[in-house]
């Protein structure tokens, strides 16, 4: 699948619960158009951050990640030439990831628009994530032109989650999984998750 | 003698009836007006076309307010409003709220009722020879007994219109916040009886903001205990408090509105009465399609609340002397937007020196009116610019809070400035010329994705994108200056230098637009493209031009063009790989040259110029356009 940027979830999850997740964001493709409109204060009516913004947003929220009891190892990549950027983080139980979240979502408000949240029951062996995808984001879409519209129109969403115990159902049949049935992927298009909330939901059962 | 005296009474009576059912009374001071001229929009498009239109109809929806209060299929054809007279859309910025009001003449009532959602049978207030009917979200719609027109008008910012204490108290709006901050744990004290009430004390109500910060930031006092049930029965309460607060402040709207609206009535003045209102406005030709009205007095021109606030700026007077008009015309084989602004006499003297140049003859050798697919010129006084912005500012500023700090700011800025060296340096002319597009490949990495774990590994791929060259020239009369600049930007590392052509050194994002500088006879050289500049410095002028667009370029303050078919053309040949290119090729094909122009003037007018030739024959050129332009859009 080609794209004009790609976001990517990633989530090692351990069966007691503890495991390790990577955020990422690679703009590589679009990065002749990302540089010229970073040149730009505002496009569309938005802001547009400078390099040292982004860079000093991104260790923001790395200094608070770190300062979370529980989470360790937080890591920030970032290469202003390809556009890539990616925040990782051990955890040792996921609900401390939730939390975490839900602050960077809030302090970004990002709720305004998406947020997402797991649930893994040890003993049911279940995992879960839920994901809501509020009108306002929607409303943004349409209110973008034409253009700018056509211009995401490529953009995807990419999650992976790998697990200890192989994989004995998912909730979503066009999700694959690998052979060895300890990794399900799923790419979707950003459009298509602005417009179907349900396609960012994922449920999996563990053997 | 006494019949002929009688039928020219009669007709004229007739005609003074007829004059006065298509004068539809419009507000006082509105800051913004559209005219849609209806019988010249007819006369291009049959209704059933409009209806198919997206642009056209999205148009006529803002007409409508669709937005406001309804949502329906749209079908000019079917909807009662009559294709025989202008329609008018003002908008009033005032000091409590910004009204919408719209004026609609009609053919058929009861058809335009139904499109606006009023119901057969609906209650209506008999208000000044007319009946008024509610429709949805506050809005109203106004139609006289005689149902020539329509007005429907609806208002917004009236959540900041009660923030003024005082106006709130005098409108018997309650208070907004009547805590005190020491005072704010209040969900464990405030019982049910002591806020519900269909008339409260003004003392008892909250602001819906504080709403959210109440229900979600509510935790006991220590050593007290908060149920369950206590905290929904807050939250439900706090609810009930806003609705009461909402309805106060509607319905002081409500009486705000019907102010307006009867004394829009009363005054009887239609639309151009008010423009004439306006100083030296002039009503376009017959032949104009849309025509809008902008007050630069109006706050909105000053851009969202916070920038207004930020700049201490709370009330405008809107005395219509700088105002803006533009006008979409339909021409044969062509469709013009013409813009006219009328600014102060001080303005006016100001802009008239700083344009007082033409524009450089030696940049005309660089110009090539086959090849180049656009290009646009200036000339200005950089000298009288550097003079003259001081004081621009100083009078826009003169009403702003920090006045005194900016006048001195710029008083220094005046001093410091060494005006005839850097007139020296940047004389005032320039061309911009966008000369060809080319693919270019450039690297970009890609996630490859592992089949058996989905582990990710980068690729680095090669990618083809279509960019855009292009040339800017300036002159100088201090090419040394300018070549000292250059060599301190070599030393510093951030360009780089071969055979006279210095390239600006980026990083690695940057890799398919490269920049390049060269100074030759008095004129600055900046392009993408390195072989442009190595024949300009070999001494091959790169230019061809006509009589015709030496004496447009030079005539005007500032003037252009773009080479429609050359566009396309280019993209066939180098870019027709690129899809997205090539759909706007096509179209582009069917376009003929858009120049555009912008004219100072001695006086306070100024004039601006867009001129989009179809290239076409058959159609209504705006007919054509609008084909092409709604083929042209992203689906």
């Amino acid at each position: 699948m080609s794209s004009c940027f790609e976001t990517v979830e990633e989530l090692d999850l351990r069966s007691d619960g503890s495991g390790k997740m990577t955020l990422s964001f690679n703009g590589s493709e679009s990065k002749l158009k990302i540089a010229s409109l970073m040149k730009m204060k505002f496009v569309s009516g938005y802001k547009v951050p400078s390099n040292q913004e982004i860079s000093n947003e991104l260790h923001n929220i790395a200094a608070y990640l770190r300062s979370q009891p529980g989470l360790s190892n937080v890591q920030v990549k970032q290469d202003f030439s390809e556009y890539i950027f990616s925040i990782s983080f051990s955890f040792n139980d996921i609900a401390l990831v939730n939390k975490a979240l839900e602050h960077i979502w809030e302090k970004y408000n990002i709720t305004a628009f998406q947020a997402f949240s797991y649930n893994y029951n040890k003993s049911a062996k279940t995992f879960a994530k839920t994901s809501k995808v509020a009108a306002e984001a929607r409303r943004a879409y349409e209110k973008l032109s034409d253009d700018d519209k056509h211009s995401l129109r490529n953009a995807i969403y990419t999650t992976v989650y790998r697990f200890d115990s192989p994989i004995k159902s998912t909730g979503d049949a066009k999700a694959k999984i690998s052979p060895s049935r300890k990794a399900l992927m799923q790419q979707i298009k950003f459009v298509d998750a602005l417009h179907t909330a349900a396609l960012m939901q994922q449920s999996v059962k563990l053997q | 003698m006494r019949q002929i005296l009688l039928s020219i009474a009669t007709l004229f009576m007739a005609t003074a009836v007829g004059a006065q059912q298509s004068a539809i009374p419009a507000p006082k001071g509105a800051q913004q007006v559209l005219v849609y001229q209806f019988p010249e929009i007819f006369r291009h498009f049959a209704p059933e076309r409009l209806d198919m239109s997206e642009t056209a109809n999205s148009m006529l929806r803002y007409l409508l307010m669709q937005n406001r209060y309804y949502d329906f299929e749209f079908e000019f054809s079917n909807s009662g409003i009559s294709s025989q007279s202008p329609a008018f859309s003002h908008h009033l910025y005032t000091d409590s709220l910004e009204y919408s009001c719209s004026l609609i003449p009609l053919e058929d009532a009861e058809q335009f009722k139904k499109l606006i959602g009023i119901l057969p049978g609906q209650q209506a207030e008999d208000f000044s020879g007319g009946k008024l009917h509610s429709l949805e979200f506050g809005s109203i719609a106004y139609i006289p007994n005689n149902q020539s027109y329509a007005i429907l008008m609806g208002y917004s910012g009236s959540y900041k219109a009660f923030n003024d204490e005082s106006r709130a108290e005098r409108w018997g709006v309650s208070k907004l916040w009547p805590y005190s901050d020491e005072e704010t744990a209040w969900p464990i004290e405030v019982s049910a009886d002591s806020v519900v009430a269909l008339e409260p004390p003004a003392e008892a109500l909250i602001a819906a903001d504080d709403v959210i910060a109440v229900a979600v930031d509510a935790t006991p006092v220590e050593g007290e205990q908060v149920s369950d049930d206590d905290m929904s029965r807050v939250s439900v309460e706090v609810e009930d408090i806003y609705a009461v607060r909402e309805k106060e402040i509607d319905s002081v709207c409500q009486i705000w509105m019907r102010q307006l609206l009867e004394s829009m009535l009363k005054e009887s003045k239609d639309s151009y009465a008010r423009l004439r209102e306006w100083k030296d406005i002039k009503f376009p030709p017959a032949n104009a399609l849309v025509t809008g009205y902008f007050d630069f007095k109006a706050q909105w021109l000053l851009g969202p609340d916070w920038v207004r606030s930020l700049l201490g700026v709370d009330d405008i007077p809107s005395a219509s002397e700088e105002w803006m008009q533009f006008s979409l015309l339909n021409e044969p084989h062509a469709v013009e937007l013409r813009m006219e602004s009328h600014v102060a006499p001080s303005t006016a003297k100001a802009t008239s020196r700083i344009f007082g140049r033409k524009l450089n003859r030696k940049m005309l050798h660089y110009i090539n009116v086959d090849k180049d697919i656009s290009v646009g010129a200036y000339a200005i006084n950089t000298r009288r610019y550097l003079e003259e912005v001081p004081e621009i500012f100083k009078t826009a500023y003169a009403t702003f809070r920090d006045a005194e700090e900016i006048d001195l700011a710029l008083d220094l800025l005046a001093i410091a400035l060494d005006e005839k060296a850097i007139d020296k340096l940047v004389r005032g002319s320039g061309v911009f010329i966008f000369s060809d597009i080319q693919p270019k490949t450039y690297t970009a990495v890609k996630y490859n994705w592992d089949a058996e774990n989905f582990e990710s590994t980068e690729e680095e791929v090669t990618q083809t994108t279509s960019m855009p060259e292009f040339i800017y020239i300036f002159d100088t009369k201090d090419a040394a200056t300018v070549r000292k600049i250059l060599e301190y930007g070599r030393k510093r590392e951030g360009l780089s230098y071969r055979d006279g052509i210095y390239m600006l050194d980026r990083p690695g994002s940057m890799e398919g637009m490269e920049l390049y500088f060269t100074v030759k006879k008095n004129l600055v050289f900046m392009a993408t493209n390195r072989k442009e500049l190595e024949q300009i410095r070999a001494g091959k002028r790169r230019g061809k031009m006509t009589c015709a667009k030496r004496r447009f370029l030079r005539k005007h303050v500032a003037a252009g063009w773009f080479n429609s078919k050359r566009m396309a053309e280019v993209i066939t040949i180098k870019n027709s790989d690129d899809t997205d290119l090539s759909r706007i090729a096509i179209k582009m094909n069917l376009l003929g040259p858009i120049n555009f122009s912008y004219d100072r003037s001695r006086t306070q007018t100024q004039k601006g110029r867009i001129i989009i030739h179809t290239d076409n024959q058959d159609t209504a050129a705006i007919d054509y356009l609008l084909h092409i332009f709604e083929d042209l859009k992203f689906k």
